[in-house]
């Protein structure tokens, strides 16, 4: 792979090795203009589900890490998707108690 | 740059006919040290915005998709941006009941609901970044965002929050008998570089 490639691409993308920087993401990042970085913070962005009930959030299994989820008509969770997995209650935390959610119901 | 380069990653990592996925962003986050991640999560960590009587679509319009924000006379919201128009009301989500931000007047017309992958209406050119992305699976995209995701950690008082060590911007702490507190900056180990983002 030459420089050649990494030089038409604006520095932004791997390898690495050849790079002047020593995160090419980050400088992929950092050099893009403002509305590139808004692009990628929304697609990145966390999305925030509502469920009808705590046990619930297992059923989200379009969530990924970092996703929240609300209880409808409650003020007491903001649940916080901590690992790969949503239908494992256990991946779930209130950050309003430090709890998990209880677990769904065997069906 | 031969075309080859592109078609062989889906047409958006023109270095990487070599990886075995189209995932390079992936692979690439995978492969920084320590240092490196931590300065990429600083770069695209969320910003909290702190509001005083103001409207969040019309006191945080400088806010992004991700960002955080609330009102020190009115606690009982803690707002997300969940798409690149602080404006609008529906851009906006109440963490605490998920109810949307207040109507601005002078919000441009809604332009509907993002698309799956994350983008809104309009946005056919995305950045780079964003368009690699795109690329990804939704299985790509969860490693990704799970890489990346922000951590959340819990502290008995304010001394236990600022011994915290490996909290990076955007990380969260729940601090026992005091709130929700959000790193805005580095160190971790400075009170003043949290925001307490809704109080207990």
């Amino acid at each position: 792979m030459s420089l050649q490639h990494i030089d038409s691409d604006g520095g932004q993308l791997p390898p690495g090795a050849a790079s002047s920087t020593p995160s090419n993401l980050l400088a992929g990042y950092a050099a893009r203009p403002a509305a590139e970085k808004s692009a990628f913070r929304q697609a990145i962005c966390p999305r925030r589900f509502t469920v009808s009930t705590a046990a619930n959030v297992a059923l989200l299994t379009d969530a990924q890490p970092g996703d929240l989820a609300g209880v409808t008509g409650s003020s007491d969770y903001v649940f916080l998707l901590k690992a790969a997995d949503p239908t494992l209650n256990t991946n779930w935390v209130n950050m309003l108690t430090n709890l998990a959610p209880p677990a769904l119901p065997p069906p | 740059m031969p075309l080859t380069f592109i078609t062989g990653d889906g047409g958006y990592l023109p270095v990487a006919a070599t990886a075995p996925t189209a995932s390079q962003l992936l692979t690439d986050y995978n492969a920084l040290d320590t240092a490196g991640k931590a300065a990429f999560r600083l770069a695209i960590a969320p910003v909290h915005h702190v509001l005083t009587g103001e409207a969040v679509t019309a006191g945080a319009l400088s806010a992004i998709a991700g960002d955080t924000a609330h009102d020190e006379e009115d606690d009982a919201a803690l707002w997300i941006l969940q798409r690149n128009n602080p404006a609008l009301a529906s851009a906006w989500q109440d963490l605490i009941s998920g109810v949307s931000g207040p109507y601005n007047a002078d919000a441009p017309p809604d332009p509907g609901p993002m698309d799956s992958g994350g983008l809104m209406p309009g946005q056919s050119a995305p950045g780079r970044l964003a368009a690699v992305w795109e690329a990804m699976s939704h299985e790509q995209r969860g490693a990704f965002r799970l890489a990346i995701k922000p951590q959340f950690a819990n502290a008995a008082d304010q001394t236990a929050r600022l011994a915290l060590t490996n909290q990076v911007p955007g990380d969260y702490c729940r601090q026992t008998a005091s709130g929700l507190y959000r790193l805005k900056a580095l160190p971790a180990s400075t009170n003043g570089n949290w925001d307490l983002i809704h109080p207990f």
